[in-house]
């Protein structure tokens, strides 16, 4: 469904002294996300991750490589059309707080093409899902945060995506809300979705995910299901595995 | 650009930016309750102050060698009937200056004749109102003492002092009057509460959503750049349009109530009839629709490289003091609306107010104002929509430098001038080019050709030291081949025929503005052709050609594509020459040159190309016979349609052949 092809994005830092200096922040990645399948993305702070979904997200342009989403058959190739496949959401998504939950899901559903009648019949459909109807009409500023997470999660599904580009969703959240997602990941791809998603928790991941994608400093360094991983690091314990397989054992955590 | 996707953009923004406390006070509560609140709060503080001096007894003392005189006043005169009470004091300085008293009075006699000395001072308002009746005073005595010294003579003393009847009449209407009034605060009022009224929205859709993290949620949503900016566009537009209306209605509310009030004391006859306004009124609405457009996409095209609120607030702080500024100009007597001042932005608008309030306007005039006003706005917007690059705006990278306020040795030598500094150099030179160089050449003439040239040289080349740009990339320093200086040179002559064609059409649209361009061109004829030649001609070939071609060409190409960047600077280089007639033809001829500089990598063919054109038109103004000869009489008075395809034909056919030897490319032969 998803392919990425030796993705490239290079980033001028401006140092003290304003000297600029270019570095690889995503360094020659290519990955492959299936129909069906969650795959999940672990690295440290920095290592890329979300310089490397936003590529896939179509929000960065990549400095070069190819990225190809399948659908069907067909090959999504401008930047529209790949952001109408995919759901994207991530931990620093902000919502309009001067809008209530309703508002934002029918400006939404609009951008994505979708009819007045058939954005109402799926917000109602979502409300139910999400459980969204005790406050969907309040503005986003006075929801809790487990309610903020929730109507971001709605905005992201309004369109029903086949692909759903997650990056760490779950950080900072209570396990409640945490859960809900994780569970809301699980039942997508028991209907044949795709799931890709960054985490920082290794145990969330090795739960949830079909395969498991290691990167650091912009490269991966490992990939395959939990077991493979394990038997490649050496270890039980994901977080040692990752640890020995950059050659520093326990030390990075 | 998706209209749909526009639409849905336009209602969000609408929604989020209205239900803002802040938006609310500045659109209504401002203009509805504060302004009107305060202008008659200080109405009545002003009226009662003007009661009380009215009202006010002033007191002042009187000093004399013999007091027959004063003695003669007070007998004739009732000195409460001119507000007045006498007093002695010892010290009239001193009581003066203690504000005891608030004038005196001092009668010497000089050689027989009595000499009034009044003192007072004018910085005390009670004292020069103490001044002022005192005068009243004297006049009403010397006249009677006039009167009563021509009567003892035996004469008539009436016929003398009043040998002519004089009486003023104001022929002004009633609405001339009002207009008058209107036209020294509406232009002001108008511009500036459009001004408050985009500035907020304009932060808060561009900075405000960045900063409060949704820019990034837009942006996983299906929609481009350019609907994001156009939408934010519509909205700021919209509440500016919003808030100027309410302003006016607030102004016409209160001017209504001012009349009211003022024509109960002066007791003036007739009302105003507000149907001599209509045409006033329609072309005020379009003015703020006009103003509205190209305000929002300014502010728009500072705040949306702000990253926050507070650098936003940095960045239009100057933008607005500019804006006042120029629309002071409405204020100033004797400028007059030309087609010229039409092009200038803001005093444009703030100069038509005042024209339509006082029942002066020229149709064609009106059009341009309010035409130049949607083109900059739009022009604007579409240029932001191109710059704008979200991913650089919203992940780090700074998409327009801006290096000139860093500290110089922070800054790291080499490279060409980023975005940001080029258009401040266009601003500052644009201001100093209609500043500076217009008052030098008011004044100096001829030397002032030449200091605004310098200007055009220096603005640039000072901040591209400054910044330690390379010289030798941002100016394009390399040798060329001779292919460019051939082709350069033919393409130049086939532009000219085209500019020529060009001038003519738009001429014959504009005729006052064509004289205005053609004194402006014999102004340039010096005494001597070749001193002629060297300020006209060889200057601007090498400063305007260091500023556009150079400066200007070199930072737009390292940003847009080549195609982009020689348009822009193209146009850029038509505005600067600051005629309506000239535009296209400078727009056409700037974009052969640039093109040249592009295809060359040099500054050498287009200074040549530069000086050949400019050339041209001195010879043609010392040699005009030689020239019409030269030109079959085009611009003469019988022009047919065969003549100006020729001219163009000709144009085209030399563009075509310049361009052709432009592009040789060198082959080897082998046996």
């Amino acid at each position: 469904m998803l392919e990425a092809n030796n993705l490239v994005k290079t980033f001028i830092r401006n140092e003290k002294h304003n000297v600029k200096t270019s570095f690889n922040a995503v360094d020659d990645i290519s990955l492959k996300v299936s129909e069906g399948e969650i795959v999940g993305i672990i690295g440290p702070n920095g290592a890329g991750k979300t310089t490397l979904l936003r590529m896939l997200g179509s929000l960065m342009k990549p400095t070069s490589g190819s990225i190809d989403i399948n659908l069907d058959g067909t090959i999504l190739k401008t930047e529209i059309e790949i952001k109408k496949a995919i759901g994207y959401l991530s931990g620093n998504t902000k919502l309009y707080g001067r809008l209530s939950t309703r508002e934002l899901l029918t400006m939404a559903g609009k951008l994505y093409g979708m009819g007045e009648s058939e954005i109402k019949l799926r917000i109602s459909m979502i409300a139910k899902l999400l459980n969204l109807d005790s406050f969907i009409d309040n503005r986003i500023e006075k929801l809790s945060t487990g309610q903020t997470q929730r109507a971001s999660i709605s905005r992201c599904i309004i369109h029903d995506p086949r692909l759903y580009i997650f990056d760490e969703p779950t950080l900072g959240l209570d396990i409640i809300s945490s859960n809900a997602i994780v569970e809301f990941m699980l039942k997508e791809k028991s209907e044949g979705k795709a799931v890709l998603y960054s985490t920082h928790y290794m145990e969330e991941a090795e739960k949830l995910c079909d395969r498991i994608i290691m990167i650091n400093k912009g490269k991966i360094v490992a990939e395959g299901t939990v077991e493979a991983l394990k038997e490649i690091g050496n270890s039980d314990d994901l977080r040692v595995v990752f640890g020995n397989l950059i050659g520093r054992g326990e030390d990075w955590i | 650009m998706n209209l749909r996707n526009i639409k849905s953009l336009y209602k969000k923004e609408l929604l989020d930016v209205m239900r803002d406390k802040k938006t609310v006070i500045m659109m209504v509560v401002v203009p509805i309750i504060l302004y009107p609140l305060l202008i008659v709060l200080s109405l009545q503080v002003m009226s009662a102050i003007t009661t009380q001096m009215t009202e006010r007894t002033y007191i002042i003392s009187v000093y004399y060698d013999e007091d027959d005189i004063m003695k003669d006043i007070i007998a004739k005169y009732d000195l409460s009937d001119y507000s007045l009470k006498l007093v002695s004091t010892d010290e009239p300085e001193k009581a003066l200056a203690g504000e005891n008293i608030d004038a005196y009075l001092k009668i010497t006699n000089k050689g027989g004749k009595e000499n009034f000395e009044v003192y007072y001072i004018s910085s005390v308002t009670n004292s020069g109102y103490a001044a002022d009746r005192v005068s009243d005073l004297l006049s009403d005595y010397t006249k009677n003492l006039t009167k009563e010294k021509l009567e003892l003579a035996g004469l008539d003393s009436d016929e003398i002092l009043n040998p002519v009847d004089v009486t003023f009449e104001d022929t002004a209407t009633n609405e001339e009057t009002a207009g008058s009034l209107l036209s020294s605060i509406l232009p002001f009022m108008l511009i500036v509460s459009l001004l408050m009224g985009t500035m907020y929205p304009a932060i808060d859709t561009t900075a405000g959503e960045r900063e409060r993290g949704t820019l990034e949620t837009l942006l996983t949503l299906p929609v481009t750049n350019s609907e994001i900016i156009v939408s934010k566009f519509f909205v700021v537009a919209t509440i500016g349009i919003i808030s100027a209306l309410l302003n006016i209605i607030s102004i016409s509310g209160v001017g209504v109530y001012m009349y009211n009030m003022t024509s109960a004391y002066t007791n003036a006859s007739g009302g105003i009839s507000l149907s001599k306004f209509a045409p006033a009124i329609v072309v005020g609405i379009l003015c703020v629709f006009a103003f509205a457009i190209f305000i929002s996409a300014i502010t728009m095209c500072v705040t949306a490289f702000a990253k926050t609120y507070k650098e936003a607030n940095n960045y239009i702080t100057p933008l607005s003091l500019v804006v006042m500024f120029a629309s002071f100009i409405g204020f100033i007597p004797n400028i007059k609306l030309n087609e010229k001042a039409a092009l200038i932005p803001v005093a444009n608008i703030s100069l038509l107010i005042r024209d339509m309030l006082s029942f002066k306007y020229d149709a064609k005039v009106v059009l341009i104002v309010l035409l130049s006003n949607v083109f900059y706005g739009l022009a604007a917007i579409w240029f932001l929509g191109r710059i704008y690059n979200s991913e650089a705006i919203l992940f780090g990278e700074s998409a327009a430098g801006v290096q000139i306020f860093e500290r110089r040795k922070n800054i790291k030598p080499g490279g060409v001038p980023e975005l940001g500094d080029t258009v401040l150099v266009l601003f500052v030179t644009m201001f100093a080019m209609i500043y500076i160089g217009g008052a030098i050449q008011l004044k100096l003439g001829y030397f002032g050709v030449i200091g605004t040239q310098l200007l055009i040289l220096a603005i640039p080349l000072l901040v591209a030291l400054y910044t330690k740009k390379s010289l030798k990339k941002t100016y394009r320093i390399n040798s060329c081949g001779i292919k460019h200086i051939i082709g350069g040179i033919i393409m130049i002559v086939g532009a000219i025929f085209i500019g020529v064609v060009l001038t003519s059409i738009v001429g014959a649209l504009f005729p006052s503005s064509a004289s205005e361009a053609n004194e402006l061109q014999n102004s340039l004829i010096g005494d001597n052709i070749i001193s002629t030649l060297f300020v006209v001609a060889a200057l601007p070939a090498i400063c305007e050609e260091m500023m556009f071609r150079g400066y200007v060409l070199t930072a737009f190409e390292h940003k847009f594509k080549p195609k982009t960047a020689i348009f822009i600077s193209a146009c850029l280089f038509g505005i600067y020459h600051m005629s309506i007639v000239r535009f296209f033809a400078t727009a056409f001829l700037g974009y052969v040159i640039c093109y040249a500089a592009y295809k060359s990598k040099s500054i050498i063919p287009g200074m040549i190309m530069h000086f050949i054109n400019n050339a041209v038109s001195v010879l043609s103004l010392y040699y005009p016979e030689r020239f019409s000869r030269l030109f079959l009489s085009f611009i003469g008075e019988k022009v047919s349609l065969l003549d100006v395809f020729f001219f163009i034909l000709m144009g085209l056919l030399l563009l075509y052949a310049g361009y052709m030897i432009f592009n040789i490319k060198a082959k080897r032969y082998t046996d």
